[in-house]
């Protein structure tokens, strides 16, 4: 792995096992996320892309059918590799921490706040809970928050709050690599822009690396360095955004900028016709192929291979062979 | 609000009990013929004229009445009772004495009542922790042996005590002579107070049993299912991700947000505890308020009955003040409803 | 937390609840309580069942706390059965009636035997006599002999008939047992108070032949030739159409299917019976109950405000009663039947915890979009309550009846052992609660308790069952688990 990467994901695998089928929510994803810098990854609900962010941390839940590949970090550990204990206590929170849609159940009803914040420090750090409310209280201003939200509870908090304080939490002990999921799809566009730009504040403040899931195009291409699309369980296309958001390659790519408004030029909106595919029997190789206006033969039968069309541009798309 | 509750389900009890005044109808007329009987044959009284008897006889009845209050329309009566009960001034026992002799009610109950919570509180509590920590156990081992045990058993559940006692007696008292038939302690009871002691949790094991048994499989089940609910919440991922200890995810984050209804449950639990401890009770021999209610309502021992039906009447409302205090305490969602 | 989000078909949930193993299993059993149900009233028409059962006569000749017949089997030993002999039956070879001596006007000698070949392993538990007079005025005097197949014989009574119908109660009549003692000072040179006639007459002779715990049996097969015992009635009758009968009650140790009580009654019968009361008795609160709290906590959730707040009252109310207390101080004073403690049931459970379930959980379909699209078009409340809550609930309130019904079932038999239950009919619990007072459980009397027992547990579970095969498959949170 080179050395600006603080992250290098190959080949990642995680399954699930239900009463239907496996589903093949993480199916072969590979990327690599460079220090201090953003790679979005974008898809449609039920790509799999929550399921990435489990898979990276390696929390696995009680039906996991198959987890394989390999996440490196920057000394060269391989978090899949690592006992459950060792993730634990060195990796979770401590090197890479997550960053969940606040507006869900994601605080803990029946504690303060503050407390929650404090948490990390005192089970991983071992401090003094009185010093650890102090660390506490700078997280919370460091996101905008007053000290006196350390006493409330989850359910005396807005939205947008809870975003903060999650935001806050993920922050508190000073990791090299956040996971965003979705930090602000369940929020309002004014309170949307406030925690975009908190983030892109904190990232440039704390030096942090971001990887940004999200299903908005147009909100990852505010932070995004790097974009990889999702599809079905597989990356399609992984390019710098400058490229990305000027000439995508692969066509669900450009569909998906064919769907979303654009300021200043005249456009006609389009929709990808289709339903997102079935993960657990996913369409046969190329699992865009129902739903692609370019589909051929070869596209039905096997599964395309990665295409170098630049050295930060890669797609995976029989078109580009 | 719970008081008036509460003297709302008295009241009610008393006017059930008494069968609306038609109770002291059959006392009075119990009473002229008893009277009647006695100075008709008292060989003393020989010697008056049937209208002077008949005088004495009136004068004997009204005063008796007297004395016991029944000269009073029932209404009244019942008034009287219901501020006689809720003063705890619970009045003498027509037939039940103590064991030492009174007949004050409230002795009577008194003295049993330890004996009911040394089992049965007991019981419940055990039985509360045992489910409890099993179905935690079961909720993270899902699919395993134990729960495939858990489940097939829980048919077993719906007995109540007293049944599995009864063939439990058969089985373990008659038929293996492992434990004794009932009671609380062997006649001759030991003098030594350890052996005394001793004697008495012998005694003690099998009705346990019984308690616990009956109600465990569900019990279990059901609260792993509960646990397993409340684990699949967000806020647990979370604590994962959080690089937590496993110990502080199970406390924090599964079974303080989950524990408002399971206190509900052990406080119904313990509510139902002191009702269906009367047929248990009965079965087992045990010297309790379950065997006096039973004892009291074959003798038609009315101020016992009432007296037994408000000592449940606060019983259960202190559980349930109680409860509501320490639901809001653990939850404050609840705490905030409730200002 | 969660919303009931689907609908579903009752046939459907059959059909799932059959896939599932406990719903199997639960719908077995159920199965097998219905059939039972519907074989007692055949078996045991219900009049009969309602005359005899508190009838002393009728079980008569049972025998007292008798075991069921498999016992037998099961333990290897070969029980005694009821042997039962009657002067009128012309067609058994045991059996002999006939005439000695002249008849006269006056005087007819009559002479009845009975062959009993004996060879079981245990001794009888009681003997008895019954004799049918025929005569005017001239009372029959009759003596009883008793010869053992090993040839020894003796007289056990003699006496005058009285009445038209007398019995001889072998095992405790005085002059019997005076034979008797005789009999073993002869026999044995042993002097013994009151030898058990059941135990003497039918064990070798020997030292110890009195006491049943020693004695050994007396076969019949013991000998080369298989000898019967013979008992001899000798009838002097004074009138010429004077005649008597006579039949010979030899109780066993065993009977029937569920053996005997105390007072000779098959079990049988009463746990045969037991399923359709105690089916009716749980199915029927558990329906009313729930039907009713159902309708109380829909109404609570979808009017709130006053009707709400005056139930809510309520129901608190009726928490702090004491249920047990007041029902049994019912129970006693009012001698209830079966229905009327059921319906004092259903008062004193009215407002229970039913009503909050379904409280909470109509107040989250009330919140949904198309309830507001239903009042919006102007749906009367009723028809909302009919066509869109109540399809919600009803798969809820299907599996909470069916597991309810364990639950009532238990409390009409802990009311029968408290001894409140119905007085005249043959319920488990009351079986259970006749054994336990009789004290069963000290003497060894397990079939007494235990059956019933067995058949109540079994009837809760096929419910407990078929209540969490359906839990399962209704509520949709459960069915990854």
């Amino acid at each position: 792995m080179s050395d600006k990467n603080v992250m290098s994901v190959e080949s990642l695998i995680l399954h699930y096992r239900t009463v239907r089928g496996a589903v093949r929510a993480v199916d072969g994803v590979s990327f690599a996320l460079p220090k201090g810098k953003t790679i979005a990854v974008v898809g449609e609900s039920g790509c799999g892309k929550t399921s990435l962010a489990s898979a990276i941390t390696a929390i696995l839940p009680v039906n996991v059918e198959r987890y394989e590949g390999s996440v490196f970090l920057e000394d060269g550990v391989d978090v899949t590799k690592m006992s459950e204990d060792e993730r634990r206590q060195k990796i979770r929170w401590n090197v890479i921490s997550t960053v969940f849609q606040g507006a869900m159940n994601a605080l803990n009803p029946v504690y303060e706040v503050g407390y929650q914040v404090a948490e990390p420090l005192i089970v991983h750090k071992k401090m003094k809970k009185e010093d650890a409310m102090d660390e506490a209280k700078n997280a919370l201003s460091l996101v905008g928050l007053p000290s006196d939200f350390l006493k409330r509870y989850p359910h005396q908090l807005s939205g947008g709050m809870k975003q903060r304080v999650m935001i806050a939490m993920a922050l508190v002990l000073r990791p090299k690599i956040v996971i965003l999921d979705e930090p602000t799809s369940a929020l309002d566009v004014i309170t949307q822009a406030n925690i975009m730009n908190l983030l892109k504040k904190l990232k440039w403040d704390l030096n942090l690396s971001y990887i940004f899931i999200t299903h908005d195009l147009a909100l990852a291409s505010e932070l995004a360095d790097i974009v990889a699309v999702m599809y079905a369980g597989r990356i399609v296309e992984r390019a710098s955004s400058e490229k990305f958001f000027t000439r995508p390659e692969h066509p669900y790519s450009q569909k998906l900028m064919q769907s979303v408004p654009t300021l200043r030029s005249k456009k006609e909106l389009e929709y990808i016709p289709g339903a997102p595919p079935d993960l657990i029997y996913p369409p046969p190789g190329c699992r865009f192929h129902p739903r692609c206006p370019y589909a051929m033969d070869v596209c039905k039968e096997k599964v395309p291979e990665l295409r170098e069309l630049n050295p930060d541009h890669v797609v995976y798309c029989w078109l580009h062979q | 609000m719970l008081f008036v509750t509460v003297v709302v389900a008295i009241y009610a009890t008393i006017l059930i009990v008494n069968m609306g005044g038609y109770i002291d109808e059959i006392i009075k007329s119990q009473l002229l013929e008893d009277i009647t009987n006695l100075i008709k044959r008292d060989p003393i009284y020989r010697t008056l004229t049937p209208a002077e008897q008949d005088k004495l006889i009136k004068a004997r009845y009204e005063s008796e009445l007297e004395r016991r209050g029944l000269n009073q329309p029932f209404i009244i009566r019942s008034l009287i009772y219901l501020k006689d009960a809720i003063t705890l001034d619970l009045g003498r026992s027509l037939y039940i004495t103590s064991n030492t002799g009174s007949r004050r009610v409230q002795t009577i109950i008194l003295e049993l009542l330890p004996t009911s919570v040394m089992l049965f509180t007991t019981g419940t509590v055990l039985s509360f922790i045992i489910t409890l920590y099993l179905g935690l156990y079961l909720s993270r081992h899902r699919g395993g042996l134990l729960d495939k045990i858990v489940v097939a058993l829980s048919p077993s559940s719906g007995i109540p005590p007293w049944l599995y006692g009864i063939v439990f007696i058969i089985i373990f008292s008659s038929y293996l002579h492992i434990f004794p038939y009932g009671g609380l302690v062997s006649v001759p009871p030991p003098n030594d107070p350890v052996l005394y002691f001793l004697d008495a949790l012998w005694h003690m094991t099998l009705p346990l049993i019984c308690w616990i048994l009956s109600g465990l499989f569900l019990g279990a089940y059901g609260n792993r299912n509960y646990f397993l609910l409340f684990s699949s919440e967000d806020y647990v991922t979370v604590g994962k991700a959080k690089g937590l200890p496993e110990s502080a995810i199970l406390r924090r984050y599964v079974l303080r947000p989950s524990s408002s209804p399971i206190i509900l449950g052990l406080a119904l639990g313990l509510i139902g505890s002191w009702q269906g401890a009367i047929i248990t009770e009965t079965v087992f021999n045990w010297p309790g308020i379950g065997l006096l209610t039973n004892k009291a309502l074959t003798a038609v021992d009315t101020p016992i009955i009432i007296g037994l039906a408000v000592t449940y009447g606060y019983l259960l409302a202190a559980t349930e003040f109680i409860l509501e205090i320490l639901y809001s305490y653990l939850d404050p969602r609840i705490r905030v409803l409730m200002g | 937390m969660s919303r009931p989000s689907e609908t579903f078909s009752l046939k459907g949930v059959f059909g799932e609840v059959v896939k599932n193993p406990a719903g199997r299993a639960g719908v077995i059993l159920l199965v097998m309580y219905i059939v039972l149900s519907a074989i007692a009233p055949i078996v045991y028409p219900y009049n009969m069942v309602i005359e005899n059962w508190s009838s002393s006569t009728y079980w008569r000749e049972n025998p007292r706390l008798a075991q069921p017949i498999w016992v037998k089997y099961l333990s290897g030993i070969n029980l005694p059965e009821n042997i039962i002999l009657d002067s009128r039956d012309k067609t058994n070879p045991n059996v002999l009636k006939a005439s000695v001596s002249l008849e006269t006007v006056e005087y007819k000698e009559i002479l009845i035997k009975f062959k009993v070949f004996y060879d079981y392993d245990d001794f009888p538990s009681e003997i008895a006599l019954l004799f049918f007079n025929k005569f005017n005025q001239s009372n029959p005097y009759i003596k009883v002999f008793w010869t053992r197949p090993d040839g020894r014989e003796l007289m056990i009574y003699s006496g005058m008939q009285r009445f038209r119908e007398t019995t001889l109660y072998v095992s405790i009549d005085e002059s019997v047992r005076k034979a008797l003692t005789e009999f073993v000072a002869n026999t044995t040179q042993e002097l013994v108070d009151y030898p058990s006639p059941e135990v003497v007459l039918f064990a070798k002779a020997e030292p110890g032949m009195w006491n049943k715990d020693r004695a050994k049996i007396l076969k019949s097969s013991s000998f080369g030739k298989p000898q019967p015992h013979v008992v001899s009635v000798r009838v002097f009758l004074y009138e010429g159409d004077a005649d008597v009968d006579c039949r010979l009650i030899i109780y066993g140790k065993v009977y029937g299917l569920a053996g005997t009580d105390n007072r000779r009654r098959d079990l049988t019968m009463a746990l045969i019976w037991g399923a359709p009361i105690a089916l009716s008795f749980g199915l029927l609160s558990s329906l009313i109950l729930t039907l009713i709290q159902t309708f109380l906590g829909s109404v609570s959730a979808w009017y709130g405000g006053v009707i709400d707040n005056v139930i809510q009252r309520i129901t608190e109310v009726y928490m702090v009663v004491p249920f047990i207390s007041i029902l049994s101080a019912i129970a006693i004073f009012y001698r209830l039947t079966i229905w009327e403690l059921l319906l004092a049931v259903v008062i004193l459970s009215l407002f229970g915890s039913g009503i909050k379930s379904t409280k909470v959980l109509v107040l989250q379909i009330k919140e949904e979009a198309y309830i507001e699209g239903a009042i919006s078009y102007g749906a009367s409340d009723l028809r909302i309550l009919l066509l869109y809550i109540l399809p919600r609930i009803l798969p809820t309130l299907v599996t909470s009846i069916v597991s309810s019904v364990p639950g009532f079932v238990f409390l009409e038999a802990g009311l029968a052992v408290l001894g409140l239950g119905d007085p005249m009919l043959p319920t488990w619990g009351k079986v259970v609660s006749d054994a336990y007072s009789a004290g069963a459980a000290y003497k060894g009397l397990w079939w007494w308790a235990i059956l019933p027992s067995i058949l109540i547990i079994l009837l809760s579970a096929a419910f407990v069952l078929l209540g969490y095969a359906m839990d399962k498959i209704v509520n949709p949170k459960l069915r990854e688990l």
